[in-house]
């Protein structure tokens, strides 16, 4: 049943109690393709079924109704009683009628390697707000903006408590323009969207999955990351190159980005139709803004052709 | 295995891309594949920069491997997909605030700048291999875009009839006459040389009137030639007949007429900052590497106008250094991602 002020498919919710908070960012941006709703499958059906646990209630009608499942694994032993519940219902279905295998969604980096797993890391960061600024645009920025050509800032050094070299309000822009930052703590996120090369400290990489020399630089202490900060400003190919490293990781955890996934994958995503949403979504997939130039042409190019199709 | 080799078509543009395009297609034919160059036009303003990108995303191509060779035919989409590169768009990057780029420091052009260099870096990602045909349009990937590619050395058109012959008295340059290719320097490396020597440079562009002007005003007119665009045969003949190659272009690519020459026997006078010319000439041992100054360009002229034995031997060191160069290693790389 669709709700009919949207239009948009169901995906019915199996809810145990306490909900993931990753699997919650996840559900919040859903919304594009199918509204998530708590339904009771004894008595209703759904499109897709998206279980919260495996100890999730009528999980196992869920699974036996041959509609897309996906179910919410917390660790090794979560997948094994996924697939133990999904053998059961299989067996439950009449002969001939095929369950589908459950989608096992998890924010355990370790399951993640596992073929077919879908790893979320419910990162609240809105990629799609960070335009990504490579070294080389950045330095033609600074200089459209008379700023000097090495332009190292420091933001929430060690954690919060060390100081910081751009005010509060000013962060956004300091990275975006910046030929090198040093950035620890949940900022760093922020720092990688805009593509800047960055140094930090160890548990801040840790956090992010990021890799030393692939997508930050690892500093020691806070002395060494300024150092190691002016001395990536001075190397323009290893800050483009990290740079690159740190916008491909943030956008491998977006989690706007794992909500289309399994919009997908559940066969909830409604597949573009016409030639402006192929382009569209086309467009979309690389984060081009909204009102970028070549929007506007692929527009007044398809328009013709989507006014002779309708 | 069938290949799609992919190309930007500029319409009533025909230059070493199209050569190295064609060339390849043939390579890979030869090598007993079935091979399809498939091009799409593309404009350089701004404003429709990314036209042709978003249409390669579009284009189905049915191969089993495609190779991309340059923007934007890189953007192309295809499970395998190589990119041999030749050259980004420049106007965007090195080229950005030159005089024949509409890339400024306004609010428009810096946006653009930041959008391309990103839709690059994806697209550039997707390949299973990079390769460049050059260092120095790697490094350039590189320092732009944060992304590596090998650099994959490829041999010039005519390598297979270039011959060496008697050092005469010119030094040669089939080359375009635009700004890039610096042809207003040559004439004034000649001028600052001794007599006796001539400069041929066989080509055609917009800078025609310009260097005529300029060789009458340094009292040179009679000493250098501009034939226009000369085919084949005479292009291996003038080589044969020279006594060295001046070729002197700004942060060149790769440089078809350095290897040429070298096919030909010829040492090359060249400058500093010619980019990928750099990555063949050794300056003393197969030609010579001036500060890109009028006066130590004509010293060079002279020094080889001098001592035609030396030029000779450069020559040749130069030859042997090209002798290996085949289209083979350049499939097998290309084919065996």
């Amino acid at each position: 049943m669709s709700a009919p002020d949207l239009g948009l498919p169901d995906l019915g919710l199996l809810v145990a109690p306490g909900v993931p908070e990753p699997l919650r960012h996840v559900l919040g941006h859903v919304r594009p393709w199918c509204v998530p709703r708590v339904v009771d499958p004894r008595h209703e059906s759904a499109p897709a079924w998206l279980a919260t646990a495996w100890r999730a209630p009528f999980l196992d009608r869920a699974l036996a109704s041959g509609r897309p499942v996906a179910v919410w694994a917390a660790g090794p032993a979560d997948v094994d009683a996924i697939t133990a519940l999904a053998g059961h219902a299989a067996a439950r279905r009449a002969a001939g009628s095929a369950v589908p295998e459950p989608i096992v969604v998890t924010d355990d980096p370790d399951l993640a390697e596992l073929h077919g797993v879908m790893h979320v890391t419910g990162d609240v960061l809105d990629v799609a707000a960070f335009p990504p600024v490579t070294p080389f645009v950045r330095s033609r920025w600074r200089r459209a903006a008379g700023l000097p050509q090495t332009f190292v800032v420091v933001v929430d050094d060690a954690g919060g408590d060390g100081p910081s070299s751009v005010p509060y309000d000013l962060v956004p822009t300091a990275l975006a323009l910046a030929s090198a930052a040093v950035v620890c703590g949940p900022r760093l996120a922020e720092a990688m969207a805009w593509a800047t090369p960055c140094v930090t400290d160890a548990a801040s990489a840790a956090a992010l999955g990021a890799v030393d020399g692939s997508e930050v630089a690892i500093g020691g202490d806070r002395a060494g990351r300024r150092e190691a900060a002016h001395l990536l400003a001075a190397d323009v190919r290893r800050a483009a190159s990290l740079g690159r490293g740190g916008r491909r990781l943030v956008e491998r955890r977006d989690t706007a980005g794992a909500a289309r996934r399994l919009a997908r994958r559940l066969g909830l995503a409604v597949e573009p139709v016409t030639a402006a949403e192929r382009i569209s979504a086309l467009l979309d997939e690389w984060y081009t803004p909204a009102q970028a130039t070549i929007r506007l042409r692929a527009l007044e190019a398809t328009a013709a052709l989507d006014r002779a199709a309708s | 295995m069938n290949v799609c080799v992919c190309a930007a078509q500029v319409p009533f543009v025909r230059g070493g891309a199209e050569l190295l395009q064609e060339n390849l297609v043939a390579a890979f034919r030869s090598a007993g594949h079935g091979a399809e160059l498939v091009r799409l036009p593309v404009a350089w303003e701004r404003p429709r920069l990314l036209d042709a990108a978003l249409a390669w995303r579009m284009v189905p191509l049915d191969a089993d491997l495609v190779v991309a060779t340059n923007f934007p035919s890189y953007f192309v989409r295809h499970p395998r997909k190589v990119v041999w590169l030749l050259h980004q768009h420049r106007g965007a990057y090195d080229g950005a605030g030159a005089a024949w780029s509409d890339f400024g420091l306004d609010d428009g052009s810096l946006e653009a700048q930041r959008l391309l260099s990103d839709w690059d870096c994806r697209a550039l990602e997707e390949a299973e291999a990079l390769f460049a045909t050059s260092a120095v349009v790697a490094d350039r990937l590189l320092r732009y875009n944060g992304l590596s590619a090998m650099p994959l050395a490829h041999p010039p058109p005519l390598s297979d009839v270039l011959r060496p012959g008697p050092s005469g008295d010119y030094v040669f340059c089939p080359t375009r006459l635009e700004s890039n290719k610096r042809p207003t320097l040559m004439v004034e490396g000649l001028a600052a040389a001794g007599a006796g020597v001539r400069l041929v440079v066989a080509g055609s562009g917009s800078l025609e009137g310009e260097v005529r002007a300029l060789a009458r005003r340094l009292g040179v007119g009679g000493r250098v030639e501009l034939p226009g665009f000369v085919d084949d045969d005479e292009l291996v003949a003038r080589y044969a007949g020279a006594l060295a190659v001046l070729y002197v272009p700004f942060d060149e690519d790769y440089g078809y007429v350095t290897l040429q020459a070298f096919a030909a026997g010829k040492p090359v006078i060249t400058a500093k900052d010619s980019g990928g010319v750099l990555e063949w000439v050794d300056d003393g041992v197969n030609g010579l590497v001036t500060d890109g100054s009028p006066g130590e360009i004509g010293a060079a002229i002279d020094r080889l106008a001098a001592d035609p034995a030396e030029a000779r031997a450069m020559g040749e060191a130069g030859r042997r250094l090209v002798a290996g160069l085949s289209w083979g290693p350049v499939v097998e790389r290309l084919l065996g991602c």
